[in-house]
């Protein structure tokens, strides 16, 4: 490795802050049920390719900013995203070694137990409904995982992150 | 811990401060694709739409003005009959026009964001309205930019009253937009369909007398004790790009004839010394609504 590169973090904050920029973007309504979970996406691509970098701490403070950018209870997302990180940590050798479909599967899942861990917090302060609605960001970001995991990797290996 | 903390105390109201502020960039960057179509809206248009527009624009004004001569006298009036009763003039306080840059995406919160915040004097509670009538109160500020809690969302209440027989009630957020329900409302008490309620001004978080919704629904079941009522919010929650901040309306001594020279700074200053009291009355209280 050339050490002139200084494993250029700063990707990884950018990718960050396109994911929030993403997620906070004014919809039309009819996209709005749709919307995958990107912070939660990207998180996971770096945790699976970089569990030595990226890992429960930063899940935290990425979740702290997104509290911050919703206005949710500060730690609501920064909880939820860190347990997220967590089962990621644990199933990433496997992960990397699935095929593509399985790959998704599995986001799918992370991202459902997240979404699960953030309805139950939200719960304590909000009054929530029962809705399958709720869920569908969950299936879309399985179904785009592919895409989204080959741009990043491309990034990646663009600028050499590591 | 972290979010007991930040939910019942005060304490982390700094580092939510820090972090809205450094995020407040990527807000107006979202914001953009948004305001650049009604900024092309605005700019690519027909001469003869415009024609029309400024038209019926004109013609609104006309309306407008003929109103307001009624007003001028009205206020006069007023103001002729606190004198004799003795009672304190009071002085339109403050206003200010923010603009949504975003709204929360949540489903279950309606919440909106404005672009004004602590530089521009927004406070905590303060009451927020649009052209049409009451959309909620600031619940989070931060440098440049504050979050606003609708009247609609399910955690917000709001004093009001029956603008026809003066019946008061607390009308709740049901969690749809457009719509509120009200509490505690008597079978017998005097509501019907299509009655205006306005905010009674008690709890004073809300001024008095701004059109908060229109009675859409009444049941009164003999067997429950309370009646059921829904009304559609006057607001255009879901469709206004511009909203107005008001700061509360001053209480004028009339020893000191001076009420145009007041500065602005220091009516601001006034409004937030008012406000702590206010926010001090509401801890006493057992939490305001």
């Amino acid at each position: 490795m050339n050490p002139g590169i200084r494993n250029n973090y700063w990707v990884i904050v950018l990718s960050f802050a396109v994911a929030m920029l993403l997620d906070i973007l004014p919809l039309p309504a009819f996209l709005l049920p749709y919307w995958p979970e990107w912070v939660a996406m990207t998180l996971l691509y770096w945790v699976v390719a970089l569990p030595q970098r990226v890992g429960i701490m930063t899940a935290w403070v990425v979740g702290l900013f997104v509290d911050a950018l919703q206005g949710s209870v500060l730690g609501l997302h920064a909880l939820s995203l860190s347990v997220m990180t967590y089962f990621a940590l644990v199933l990433y050798q496997r992960v990397r070694l699935f095929p593509r479909w399985k790959q998704s599967l599995v986001i799918a899942m992370l991202i459902g137990i997240y979404m699960l861990l953030a309805l139950i917090l939200k719960s304590l302060t909000v009054t929530v409904e029962k809705q399958f609605s709720y869920w569908i960001p969950m299936l879309i970001s399985g179904a785009i995982w592919t895409w989204i995991f080959i741009l990043l990797r491309d990034i990646r290996r663009q600028f050499r992150v590591n | 811990m972290f979010m007991f903390a930040d939910h019942k105390g005060q304490h982390l109201n700094t580092l939510r401060n820090f972090l809205s502020t450094f995020l407040t960039p990527l807000v107006y960057i979202a914001d953009l694709p948004g305001e650049l179509a009604f900024w092309s809206g605005d700019r690519i248009r027909s001469r003869d739409e415009l024609f029309e527009e400024n038209q019926s624009l004109k013609d609104e004004v006309f309306i407008l003005r003929t109103q307001l001569q009624k007003l001028v006298s009205l206020k006069a009036e007023n103001a002729q009959l606190r004198n004799l009763l003795g009672t304190e003039q009071k002085v339109e306080g403050r206003r200010l026009v923010a603009e949504i840059i975003n709204v929360a995406r949540d489903p279950f919160v309606h919440e909106i964001l404005l672009n004004k915040g602590t530089n521009h004097g927004v406070f905590l509670g303060q009451a927020v309205l649009d052209a049409y009538g009451v959309m909620g109160q600031v619940s989070q500020v931060s440098m440049l930019t504050s979050r606003v809690l609708l009247i609609t969302d399910p955690r917000h209440a709001i004093p009001v009253r029956v603008e026809r027989s003066g019946e008061r009630s607390v009308a709740l957020g049901d969690g749809q937009l457009d719509n509120v329900t009200l509490q505690y409302v008597r079978n017998t008490a005097d509501i019907e369909v299509g009655d205006l309620l306005l905010s009674s001004g008690i709890g004073e978080r809300f001024p008095d007398g701004y059109p908060v919704a229109t009675v859409t629904d009444v049941t009164r079941d003999p067997g429950a004790p309370y009646a059921k009522v829904t009304a559609a919010t006057e607001a255009h929650l879901a469709r206004t790009g511009q909203v107005i901040l008001i700061w509360p309306d001053q209480e004028l001594d009339l020893t000191t004839e001076e009420p145009a020279e007041l500065s602005e700074q220091s009516r601001s200053q006034e409004s937030h010394s008012q406000n702590a009291s206010q926010q001090t009355s509401d801890n006493n209280g057992g939490g305001g609504l």
